[in-house]
């Protein structure tokens, strides 16, 4: 008769000792994390905004030298590189400034002990055939290594090896971004129709007989059958066209979000649609320093002619030309540049307080909510740590992650073992924050961006947070122009005849390395037409 | 009641949680989704002490007896489980099982215990007393083991030696209340024998836990472990047992039964195309057989053998049983030890040309590897070719993996090689290939050096024909963009 009152006491017992248990571990657990967490090596860096929000209010002093030039170009990124590359390759004469202590912009790249990362953009994709001078820089920098550009051989040491990606879908990585797992046989046929529509639009010619979208984006066809896309967004296209399936869903947003920082709701169905429509080839060439090699390739032709370390804050127009004030942060002093022409190659927001006319006022103001904010944490890692199932690629990507994954800046390495290495990982800031989302990112520190790094890549490897030595993160606070419907339409702001050549990919709304090099190249060429 | 008394009940319900924290603790380590495992766990143990505790009504005969018997079985099953099924793990397809088996049969032991206690109990103390007592304390031991579990037991001891440690404690207990009744115990002397012998079994797997774990590795092996150590590159296993067998990452990389077989076909063919090899460079082969073959002919001058390994290359150039076996050849005088990758070595420190190259790489079964069959990798081994120069490539084999050998004849021949496949059966590894490579049109001689235990005259011929099943089949050429060999070599090993 003792049993059952015995046993109801024991069960109790050991159902409450099972929750006390439970809760102590993985209390004691999350104790630990707080007392253990390491505090991670590292530091936040990016665009320079202490230096650039100087603008807002300036006072610099008044320029005590002068300096002539034929053409100054601001911004060291790829498209101001590009248009001093020609410059100099033509003979003429010119100077770049550049606010930050280093060249780069979206292009950045830096090193720790395992190597250098990217800080941005970290790839190209092989460029279309008719792309002839991209093609002929690439020869020179040795990318493409036979003489013949009309049948280039790349280079296979930067041509992105397999594996290239790979993504984490259902508790395992498969190979390949485009899901695989888990799919009813209507989302196959789903994505089918999708890449066979896609692979029409790539195929398809305008009334004025040029492609309906290529690189670069003002090249494509002004037919109106086209642009009538610039006026849907890329989630009402999809919905026009019956595609439901949740996993094409994933996918396209995941690719308009990688490309252009914001996902279906928010960008043009033209620019969607050229992300998969625009290149006729398939694979992309990717360095350990990421576009850093491009623009290495670009500075180093070009160095002695760069000024670090100094910002434009004045433009006056005279009779005899441009009066272009600069200040340097490291003399402390201004210097009034005397000059023909100015490329301005920093990103389009920086001119609003430089240049005052009212319809270039209009424009800012309009392309300032368009801004997404970037972060970029790059990772060392100690490479015996275990991947997964499947080997770590180049590209990484979980489905059910909130960042765009991370990349491998050892995956073109040779060697068989690598003893250290470094993961970059991307985040488009809008996806998580909205509008939020540039302030969220200037006042979140170092500390709770490694808590999220972190938080991020335990989704897919848990116990990673002990391999890891370093982490540093590159803030973007203007990376990147959203596409958003009417872009493709509405004209991108040009003041050419008055001698200022706006460069910069903000007027593309698309940022990558194509479009920033012919902006460099098409100004230079410009200037070049008017020097003879 | 003695104090004696409630501190043994107070370790029975230690002992009991516990086990239940060490099978939920290593279901959520080895299965994943804490939160799942302890609450299946919890549920089934829980409901197994609810059978133990039916069951007891059934005991109606020599109660202390059975309680102190059922102190050992908890003890010795409780002692042994962690160790067991981490072992387990390894090998049987029906873990789930085997954890929930332990569960059940522990917690139902557990059950029994009280119930058992309290009976044997009743009529030496007041009922009250009793319940309240015997409860007292079985919180506080749960509570004990609640607390020392997460904080100390788990992270200082691990779980296989705390499941070892609180197996004692439930045979202490049940030693001690046999030594409390020895009077009435009709097989003391049984009992207490058995009650020791079950202790010093769970002291000698507290002691020896470590080693158990990695008999649980080691067990992949036939044969015992004469050496292993793991390097920054690779974990290397020397087994003996009728032979001497090496394996890399747990793959077998020779047998001393029939190595020679291996290596004489690696080597000989190459030397018989060149009429008067001098320099040779080897690539891989840090075991140091590929340079004994070279070092039997008199006209090499000189070797230079590129291993990745300094812990390869070290053991066989000082271990006594494998300098032995590879005749010393890693200290002559003629051979350079240099331990570096040997593509980027290539690609960057190599200036030099030689007439014989060897390469001797483990099977392209991942990115990494497939990296060293790629056309980028032969273009540099080209470069370092002399003119006349002559080139061995081991290229696994023609019959279990056909379309990865002859990718890899199809890659060098993409660099402009010309090429003789061949091949030779090797018992350990079942028939295996091999391309010579030339940068112009070749013949073999079959002027063949002395003591050679496998090749002579009529074999040489006979590696150079292909039967229909191991004939060229068409191939794509493996590059560094699209590691076409690494598919190859997983899609055909997988049938195996």
């Amino acid at each position: 008769m003792n049993g059952p009152s015995i046993n109801i006491n024991r069960r109790k017992l050991l159902l409450g000792a099972g929750a006390i248990a439970i809760s102590s571990l993985v209390g004691f657990r999350k104790l630990k994390e707080v007392w253990q967490r390491k505090k991670y090596f590292g530091e936040v860096s990016g665009a320079n905004f202490a230096r650039g929000h100087q603008l807002r209010d300036p006072k610099f002093p008044k320029p005590n030298k002068q300096k002539q030039t034929k053409t100054l170009i601001i911004g060291a990124g790829v498209s101001g590189l590009s248009a001093a590359y020609h410059l100099k390759k033509w003979g003429l004469d010119f100077d770049v400034i550049e606010l930050d202590f280093k060249a780069g912009g979206n292009s950045s790249f830096d090193s720790n002990s395992s190597g250098t990362y990217p800080q941005g953009a970290h790839y190209l994709p092989i460029p279309n055939s008719d792309l002839i001078e991209l093609k002929e820089f690439l020869q020179s920098i040795g990318v493409i290594t036979n003489k013949n550009i009309e049948r280039p051989e790349y280079n296979p040491e930067y041509l992105c090896h397999d594996l290239k990606d790979r993504l984490y879908l259902h508790g395992k990585w498969q190979e390949g971004l485009v899901p695989q797992k888990g799919l009813t046989d209507k989302d196959e046929s789903e994505i089918e129709h999708f890449y066979k529509l896609m692979e029409q639009f790539k195929n398809s010619i305008g009334r004025d007989g040029k492609r309906a979208f290529t690189i670069p984006l003002k090249n494509s066809s002004d037919d109106p059958e086209f642009l009538e896309l610039d006026k849907i967004t890329m989630l009402e296209f999809m919905q026009k066209h019956g595609f439901q399936s949740s996993y094409l869903k994933w996918y396209v947003n995941y690719c308009c979000r990688d490309d252009y920082g914001a996902g279906v709701k928010e960008v043009s169905a033209w620019a969607g649609i050229h992300y998969f429509a625009a290149r006729t080839e398939e694979e992309v060439l990717t360095w350990p320093n990421g576009n850093g090699f491009l623009l290495n390739g670009l500075y180093e032709k070009v160095a002695e002619h760069v000024q670090l370390n100094s910002i434009l804050f004045n433009v006056e127009k005279k009779q005899s030309g441009l009066e272009a004030s600069v200040f340097n942060f490291k003399t402390n002093e201004s210097i009034l540049y005397q000059v023909e022409n100015i490329v301005y190659a920093a990103p389009l927001f920086s001119a609003k307080n430089i240049f005052k006319f009212p319809s270039f006022q209009n424009y800012i103001q309009d392309i300032n909510k368009k801004y997404v904010p970037w972060m970029v944490a790059n990772i060392q890692v100690k490479a015996d740590y275990n991947w997964g199932n499947l080997e770590l690629a180049w590209d990484n990507v979980n489905y059910h992650g909130t960042s765009l994954g991370y990349v491998n800046s050892k995956h073109q390495s040779l060697k068989q073992v690598n003893e250290l290495l470094t993961i970059t990982q991307y985040w488009d800031l809008m996806h998580e924050y909205g509008a939020k989302a540039r302030l969220k990112a200037l006042t979140t520190t170092h500390g709770e961006w490694c808590e999220k790094v972190i938080r991020e890549l335990e989704l897919t490897h848990p116990n990673i947070s002990d391999a890891i030595e370093k982490i540093d993160i590159s803030l973007w606070g203007h990376a990147m122009v959203i596409p958003r419907t009417g872009f493709r339409t509405e004209a991108p702001f040009e003041m050419d005849e008055e001698s200022i050549y706006f460069v910069h990919t903000d007027k593309n709304c698309v940022s990558i390395f194509e479009e920033a090099f012919y902006n460099g190249l098409l100004a230079s060429q410009k200037i070049k037409e008017k020097s003879n | 009641m003695s104090f004696a008394l409630l501190i043994s009940v107070a370790i029975i319900a230690t002992c009991g949680l516990v086990y239940e924290l060490i099978a939920g603790a290593l279901a959520s380590y080895l299965l994943g989704d804490s939160v799942t495992q302890f609450s299946l766990i919890i549920g089934v143990y829980l409901f197994s002490m609810g059978v133990g505790s039916f069951l007891s009504k059934y005991i109606n005969k020599k109660l202390l007896s059975t309680f102190i018997t059922i102190e050992f079985l908890v003890g010795i099953v409780g002692g042994v489980s962690a160790t067991v099924l981490f072992i387990a793990f390894e090998y049987v397809s029906y873990f789930k099982l085997l954890l929930f088996l332990f569960v059940f049969i522990i917690g139902t032991f557990v059950g029994l215990e009280i119930p058992l206690l309290m009976r044997i109990l009743k009529d030496r103390y007041e009922f009250k007393d009793l319940v309240s007592k015997i409860f007292t304390v079985d919180y506080i031991g749960a509570l004990f083991a609640s607390v020392a579990f997460p904080l100390f037991l788990a992270p200082q001891l691990g779980l296989m030696r705390t499941a070892f440690l609180f197996g004692m404690f439930n045979i202490a207990v049940g030693l001690w209340t046999l030594y409390l009744f020895r009077k009435e115990m009709p097989d003391y002397h049984l009992k207490k024998s058995f009650g020791v012998l079950s202790i010093f079994l769970l002291v000698g797997g507290f002691i020896y836990s470590d080693k158990l774990l990695q008999f649980a590795e080691s067990n992949k092996y036939a044969d015992p472990i004469i050496f292993q150590k793991k390097s920054p590159y690779q974990k290397l296993v020397l087994t003996y047992g009728n032979d001497l067998k090496l394996f890399i990452n747990g793959n077998l990389q020779f047998s001393s039964m029939d190595e020679y077989r291996y290596h004489e076909a690696l080597i000989h063919p190459a030397m018989l195309s060149h009429n008067n090899p001098r320099s040779v460079l080897v690539l891989g082969g840090g075991d140091g057989f590929a340079v004994r073959e070279i070092l039997k002919h008199k006209s090499v001058e000189r070797v230079r053998l590129v291993d990745l390994d300094p812990l390869m290359t070290k053991i066989f150039s000082t271990n006594p049983r494998l300098t032995q076996m590879n005749e010393n050849s890693l200290s002559s005088d003629k051979v350079e030890v240099i331990n570096d990758d040997a593509f980027v070595w290539l690609k960057t420190k190599n200036k030099e040309q030689y007439d014989l190259i060897i390469i001797d790489f483990p099977d392209p079964s991942n990115f990494s590897l497939g990296k060293l069959y790629s056309e980028t990798f032969y273009k540099l081994v080209a470069r370092a070719l002399k003119e006349h120069g002559r080139l061995a490539v081991q290229s696994t084999s023609p019959y279990f993996a056909r379309k990865s050998y002859w990718c890899i004849g199809q890659t060098m021949e993409a660099v402009g090689l010309k090429i003789k496949p061949y091949h030779a059966y090797i018992p350990s590894f079942g028939e295996w290939g091999y391309f010579l490579g030339a940068k112009e049109n070749f013949g073999i001689s079959n002027k063949l050096i002395k003591g050679l235990k496998f090749i002579n005259t009529d074999v040489l011929s006979n590696m150079f024909i292909f039967p229909p099943d191991m004939s060229r089949v068409k191939t794509e050429v493996n590059k560094l963009n699209n590691q076409i060999l690494v598919r190859y070599f997983e899609d055909e090993w997988s049938q195996y």
